[in-house]
């Protein structure tokens, strides 16, 4: 990639402090089935380059799919020009951090290639997804399995050294069932998702989602609507993980921290948590559907304690919020595409295990909710307020699961909430996966916990 | 104009009947954009980004494959991917036909060439002339954060039966966040404004318009609870009425049971005031083009009638599955067309129709009730119930806007709520392609103390 030397080269003869020059290739399949008919096979490529100036304070960005030396200048010319007349303006300077630079090549391995598969043999896997769940339960109407395989091809070079060359494979496979009976009806969703290949489908038991997702649907149609108030829940791992994402993850997210809208400001070494509680970031879990070895600004990723016994440990930064803060790096930019500047992001976030047993907290519970699958949600990043939309659950009454509710709705204040954790379990599950959005951009993260159970939240219905 | 991406379109045409597809689509399109950040009050970066490429379809025994690719030069290897991915799957027995060629008729006011040639040092001067007004200096600001987008959107159709379309528009987004804090109390606020033209655009007012909330939004208290009338501003009605309408509505989601508007045409859906158009010919519209993202002509639908359902939003696919004509519904990617997707079914400029009553009038005939500004939550369209927070609302006492709510919720059954809309104000708001006015509800329970 001679043509990103060359654009860097260019850029700090013009004047840039930090250049950031970037060649993306993005391949994906995905196949889509519906209700026992095959919707659609797509693919796609995409390939380009980005610059990124940093002048004093001020950052320019330039992007487009024409990969070619002189397109590479123009881009530096108009990053430059953009980044030096905001840098003129800017009343908070900074400067670039000096850290260790990296020269590497990461790939994710893959034990069966995507390509090594027929599309035909995909094909038949989700047409078995859509089967299995119309012959879950005939109140099963509508279906929809979704498959989707990239392999992306990143290389990043900048400034301050680091030449960094990545592979990333992954796969990821959903399906949603909806359920009618009597004029009521539900849906239920599964997914699973992982780095690596097609090996995965079998690793990671894919083929079960098809009844899960349908088992969810028919259940929900004899629960009843939750009576709202405030209940002792307890969180299943997909909640907590969500939990963890929404509630912990995103404050902690240092862009948020500079733009001062993070609840998490200035809590450092505090105590925000009950001693119960620790959560990690952690990119370096293998085959987590939020793995990268390296991040995509070409730093090398570490684990992230953001709370270790209740207390607030380390933000998630990327060289500019390490720089803004001087703190320290720790590797949390990414980018979607070769349209998108590095945002800094989560990876894998979960609750550490606990040493309690989900019976243990069931039973000690004489009057709650077990709340299960998560429908969205999400929070106020100045406040802490949140709202998650859970899928349904269960009234527990003196230490024993009941009726099965539905229409769950769980909201709060974070900081208050994160001190009535009173239980955690030691059954951590690291399986919630998904596509986490931010300002337009789409990455793939992993999530999870064990369950928990929380003193008191606020559980809204539909009454 | 770009002209040789209609050309590229008609070339993959060419390259997908010589491979022996039994119809061939192609979809490009061109997106030059400019994108300004600011966060706490600075701008933090700016970008200026050419996005360009195209997406096909191939259909082989009623089946169909779709590739799409950013390099102009790969033209016949997209194609020849969608060939063979639909070569291997199996037949979609629903599937009849691609759009027909049909009549265009131009839309004004969606291109603005002071947009198109808009650089990055003018967009930045309307950011300054928000940044140096006085509010920004009142201390209980804790962030101000914006966001600038503008830039061109040229597309380009053409199918094996004859399609061949070009059209280009200009957008402009603007979107203000500010958040404030006083006394260890925090509170948040936004406005979005989107427009295809330049003329009208009033960042100042809009900046003001979430500050002003942002301030309000401070003064916090909770309520108890109760079933009181309901007021949903613009805003509000956005998330609770706008993305019932245009989810529900989506032929797609009908035919599949998967909406709680599913075999409701010729029922009385809503209030008799209710009148709800798309128009996908509106001058001006953020979701004009003069056809459709399958090369499907643009029209203007009446969907309900004074309260009565009259037609769903259908493409192609699913107008053909009821042996009816498509109502040119088919848009590609979220936003702005992106040739990356594959056409999925949208509202094009949705009108939710004004009433004759000004919102003023609404608030002081109301001795007690609730004026909701935003929430978060989306309806659940299988079930057709919304729940959600309340993220800014305020107490309507003696006809006048109190204090903003702390921590209080909503529940709706959509269909009830649509009979018990007693009135909409003449004033309308235009927030992500759908115009909604304010909206009077007899009476809903809120979730308080």
């Amino acid at each position: 990639m001679d043509i990103l030397d060359k654009a860097i080269e260019y850029a700090l003869r013009l004047g840039a402090k930090f250049v950031e020059a970037k060649y993306l290739k993005q391949k994906e399949l995905s196949i889509k089935y519906t209700d026992g008919s095959l919707k659609s096979i797509s693919s796609g490529e995409d390939e380009g380059i980005s610059i990124r100036i940093f002048i004093n304070g001020a950052w320019g960005f330039g992007a487009s799919n024409e990969i070619n030396i002189n397109s590479a200048y123009n881009l530096v010319e108009k990053a430059f020009k953009i980044a030096k007349a905001n840098s003129e303006r800017i009343k908070e300077k900074y400067e670039i951090k000096h850290v260790k630079s990296y020269k590497a090549k990461s790939i994710i391995k893959t034990r069966i290639n995507f390509d090594d598969v027929a599309i035909e043999e995909k094909v038949n896997l989700v047409k078995e997804l859509d089967k299995r769940m119309f012959n879950f339960d005939k109140r099963i109407k509508s279906t929809t399995v979704n498959y989707n395989e990239n392999k992306d091809i990143i290389y990043v070079k900048n400034s301050l050294g680091n030449d960094v060359y990545k592979e990333d494979n992954y796969l990821y496979l959903s399906t949603t069932a909806y359920s009618l009976e009597n004029g009521i009806r539900g849906f239920g969703r599964e997914a699973r998702g992982g780095v690596g290949g097609y090996e995965l489908i079998e690793e990671k038991n894919m083929l079960e989602i098809g009844e899960k997702a349908a088992k969810k649907a028919v259940e929900q149609l004899k629960a009843k609507s939750v009576k709202p108030g405030k209940y002792v829940c307890i969180l299943d791992p997909i909640i907590t993980g969500v939990f963890a994402h929404e509630g912990i993850g995103h404050p902690a997210e240092a862009d948020a921290i500079v733009e001062r809208n993070s609840v998490l400001e200035g809590m450092i070494g505090k105590t925000i948590a009950s001693e119960k509680v620790t959560i990690i970031d952690n990119p370096l879990i293998d085959k987590a559907f939020g793995y990268y070895e390296y991040d995509d600004e070409g730093f090398l990723a570490r684990p992230r304690k953001i709370i270790e016994n209740g207390i607030l440990k380390e933000y998630l930064n990327n060289l500019e919020t390490a720089s803004i803060l001087n703190m320290e790096l720790n590797a949390s930019s990414r980018a979607e595409g070769y349209l998108n500047e590095p945002l800094v992001r989560m990876s894998n976030i979960y609750f550490e295990r606990g040493d309690m047993s989900f019976e243990e907290l069931i039973s000690e519970t004489k009057f709650g909710i077990y709340v299960k699958g998560f429908h969205y949600g999400y929070v106020v990043p100045s406040n802490g307020q949140y709202t998650f939309k859970c899928e349904y659950g269960y009234l527990i009454e003196k230490g024993e699961i009941k009726q099965m509710i539905r229409d769950i709705s769980l909201t709060g204040l974070i900081l208050e909430t994160l001190k009535k954790i009173d239980g955690v379990g030691k059954d951590l599950q690291i399986e919630g996966v998904g596509f986490c959005g931010k300002d337009g951009q789409w990455v793939r993260v992993g999530d999870g916990g064990p369950h928990i159970r929380v003193s008191e939240i606020v559980v809204g219905g539909l009454e | 104009m770009n002209e040789e991406i209609l050309e590229n379109c008609i070339k993959a045409i060419k390259i997908g009947e010589k491979l022996g597809c039994n119809q061939v689509e192609c979809f490009a399109s061109v997106t030059d954009s400019i994108n300004i950040t600011v966060k706490k009050g600075e701008i933090k970066i700016a970008k200026k980004i050419v996005d360009g490429g195209l997406g096909v379809r191939c259909v082989v025994n009623n089946a169909i494959g779709f590739s799409y690719s950013t390099n102009p030069n790969e033209i016949e290897k997209c194609v020849t991917k969608a060939f063979k991915q639909a070569k291997s799957a199996p037949s979609d027995p629903e599937f009849k036909s691609f759009a027909e060629k049909g009549k265009y008729q131009h839309v004004y006011g969606i291109f603005d060439e002071n947009i198109a040639n808009l650089d990055v040092e003018e967009a930045i001067k309307f950011i300054n002339e928000v940044l140096k007004q006085d509010f920004t200096l009142d201390k209980r600001i804790k962030s101000i954060n914006l966001t600038f987008s503008s830039g061109r959107n040229i597309v380009a159709i053409a199918n094996s039966l004859g399609v061949e379309g070009i059209d280009k528009g200009t957008f402009l987004y603007f979107y203000s966040s500010i958040s404030a804090e006083e006394n260890g109390k925090f509170s948040s606020s936004d406005e979005i404004y989107e427009s295809r033209k330049i003329k009208d655009f009033q960042p100042v007012e809009i900046a003001k318009i979430a500050y002003e909330y942002a301030i309000k939004g401070l003064n916090k208290k909770k309520i108890p609870s109760a079933k009181v009338p309901v007021i949903l501003d613009p805003f509000a009605s956005f998330f609770i009425i706008g993305m019932s309408l245009r989810l529900g509505l989506n032929a797609d989601a009908v035919q599949r049971k998967r909406s709680y508007l599913s075999n409701q045409i010729g029922n009385k859906i809503a209030n008799e005031k209710i009148t709800v158009i798309d128009d996908g010919l509106l001058e001006g519209g953020i979701g004009s083009f003069k056809f459709d993202a399958e090369g499907f002509p643009s029209a203007r639908n009446i969907i309900i009638e004074n309260g009565t359902l009259k037609n769903y939003f259908y493409d192609t696919y699913t107008a053909n599955k009821e042996g009816k004509s498509s109502t040119g519904n088919a848009v590609r990617g979220e936003g702005i067309w992106n040739f990356r997707s594959l056409p999925r079914i949208d509202s094009r400029n949705l009108i939710i129709k004004e009433g004759s009553k000004s919102y003023k009038d609404f608030i002081s005939e109301i001795k007690k009730g609730v004026y909701i500004r935003s929430t978060y939550d989306y309806p659940n369209v299988v079930t057709g119930e919304f729940s959600g927070m309340i993220n800014e609302g305020f107490l309507i006492e003696d006809g006048e806007i109190k204090h903003a709510l702390l921590q209080a919720g909503i529940g709706l059954n959509l269909r009830e709520t649509f009979q018990k809309i007693i009135e909409l104000s003449k004033e309308i708001k235009w927030y992500g392609g759908i115009a909604l006015p304010y909206i009077l509800i007899e009476e809903a329970n809120i979730a308080g103390e």
